[in-house]
């Protein structure tokens, strides 16, 4: 058995992992977003309109804007995820990955902060729980990616040298 | 492997350890016939069912993989044709259950190996060739596990067949596909693997499902990642691991007819094949799926008789035709005990070593089968 090269595949393996992991949770948060809109705040959805035409109106821009935010968060996960796959896998990828990936994962830790007030609230304590086990799932994700991303670098160039 | 080693290497190595053309044919058939005797076969001839060696893949689709049902699939492919190599092998940092799959990969030299063969002596010939499956698949089926397990079987698409070139070699990527009706492509590296399944105890995960039919390849060299290897990579000769197999079944056999004192791990009868090492190699290298055809010529220059071909009912009609009284004195019935007798000593082994992935042994007296020798 050659254990060689074991680490640097290891961590390969790690960043393509994670990299399908911020894929599939890009579309959760898509799922969630328009969760939160028609499901939990509906009434965000019901807009003051004098008209029927001008109602028309405001519900396109608003489904509009709906749809944009979807695709903007699709595609930033999109952009981390594939590239770090790609990365891992020794195809051409963009490096900017990287940076969007440190940047989303301060993001996610510094947001463990808003949960401090919902712990106030027994009632919606149980939704509260698993929100931050997603979100912690999600932060261990993008350590990962970040971690795994360090390590691969460091490793093939010194297999470059060698 | 395939019928070409199973059968035809088989009697040919059997006749350099001394056995008459008629014995040396008795053990290629058993020898084969430990990849036939399915429960199917088994209840069409109204043999006992316990006595099957494998499972056909109609059995094995309907097989279930609760832990009774993993642990009737693991005795069977553990005892015939992925016999364990070191059933106190250590890991660190693993639980038990994986400890107990880890324990049951395949490979050659191992003490329960040694065990088949010294349990064969003294036995019909029916056992020796049981003894012979069993120690050439420990050589092909090396590194793989006789138990549907993700985690120790599985391989992904670091998986590259080697090809020699100067003092080194090229590597091709293998690509799998899952057309089980089209033929290996030899020349393009395609070959047929089983479908991943996520479960762990899939029976896509049973043995070199994952690797499809490159162990049972005597010309193919390859290396991969096995699922057990920690990101480690392995390379399998198999070249030379068909060669030392044809060997220490020489050695094996010369043991069972007494020529030998002791059976020795790592030791290969090089002394009886060296003159024939040429035309064997030629075999084992030739790019071809099936090498019946040139081991059955070998095996007729070496006994200056014809060898006949692996007929798979040749002996239904005696066992079929005798009075239930005297089916243990039949061929088959001879091969029935002596796979019985064979599967109990392993599942023995496998127990008392502390894992139980292929059952408990039966402990009483009553219940354990014993075959008279002679």
């Amino acid at each position: 058995m050659n254990y060689e090269n074991a680490e640097l595949r290891r961590h390969e393996e790690d960043l393509r992992v994670s990299g399908s992991g911020v894929l599939v949770m890009g579309a959760w948060q898509v799922v969630k977003l328009f969760m939160q809109v028609f499901l939990v705040s509906p009434e965000s959805f019901r807009l003051e309109a004098d008209s029927t035409e001008e109602k028309i109106f405001y519900y396109t821009i608003f489904i509009g804007m709906l749809l944009i935010g979807a695709l903007v968060i699709m595609a930033t996960h999109a952009y981390i995820g594939l590239n770090a796959m790609h990365a891992a896998r020794r195809k051409p990828y963009k490096k900017g990955y990287f940076a969007f990936t440190v940047f989303a994962l301060v993001v996610n830790v510094l947001s463990l902060a808003s949960y401090v007030n919902f712990f106030t609230n027994p009632e919606s304590m149980d939704t509260t729980i698993a929100s931050i086990l997603v979100d912690l799932t999600v932060i261990y994700i993008y350590f990962t990616v970040v971690n795994a991303s360090i390590r691969i670098k460091k490793l093939r160039a010194a297999e470059q040298e060698e | 492997m395939q019928l070409d080693f199973h059968y035809y290497a088989t009697y040919c190595a059997a006749f350099l350890a001394g056995y008459s053309h008629e014995e040396s044919l008795e053990i290629a058939y058993s020898a084969q016939f430990v990849d036939e005797c399915s429960r199917t076969l088994l209840a069409k001839l109204k043999a006992p069912s316990h006595a099957a060696t494998t499972q056909m893949q109609l059995e094995l689709m309907d097989a279930r993989t609760d832990p009774v049902g993993l642990q009737d699939i693991t005795r069977i492919w553990a005892a015939f044709h992925f016999l364990p190599r070191d059933l106190h092998a250590e890991k660190k940092k693993c639980g038990k259950r994986y400890l107990d799959k880890y324990r049951l990969i395949c490979g050659p030299n191992g003490e329960l190996v040694k065990k088949t063969v010294e349990f064969a002596k003294g036995r019909p010939r029916q056992s020796v060739g049981i003894a012979m499956h069993v120690l050439a698949d420990t050589w092909a089926h090396a590194n793989f596990a006789g138990t549907p397990s993700l985690v120790i079987n599985n391989t992904n698409n670091v998986f590259f067949e080697l090809f020699p070139e100067g003092d080194g070699f090229i590597e091709k990527q293998i690509t799998f596909v899952h057309k089980r009706s089209v033929p290996d492509d030899l020349e393009n590296s395609v070959y047929t693997n089983s479908l991943y399944q996520s479960n762990e105890n899939s029976i896509m995960n049973l043995g070199h499902g994952r690797a499809g039919h490159l162990p049972d390849y005597s010309f193919v060299r390859y290396k991969y990642l096995p699922a057990w290897g920690d990101y480690g990579e392995l390379t399998k000769d198999n070249p030379s691991d068909y060669f030392k197999a044809f060997s220490q079944m020489v050695y094996a056999m010369k043991f069972i007819r007494g020529v030998e004192d002791e059976f020795v791990c790592n030791t290969y009868d090089t002394e009886s094949v060296s003159p024939h090492e040429d035309r064997i190699r030629e075999i084992i290298e030739k790019r071809q799926l099936i090498s019946d055809d040139d081991w059955k010529a070998f095996g007729e220059e070496l006994s200056g008789k014809t060898v006949e071909e692996f007929h798979l009912e040749k002996y239904f009609d005696e066992y079929m035709e005798t009075e239930k009284k005297d089916k243990s004195s039949t061929f088959l019935g001879k091969f029935i005990r002596g796979a019985i007798a064979h599967k109990g000593m392993v599942i023995d082994e496998i127990y008392r070593s502390g894992n139980k992935a292929a059952g408990a042994a039966k402990e009483k007296r009553g219940l354990r089968f014993r075959l008279k020798k002679g």
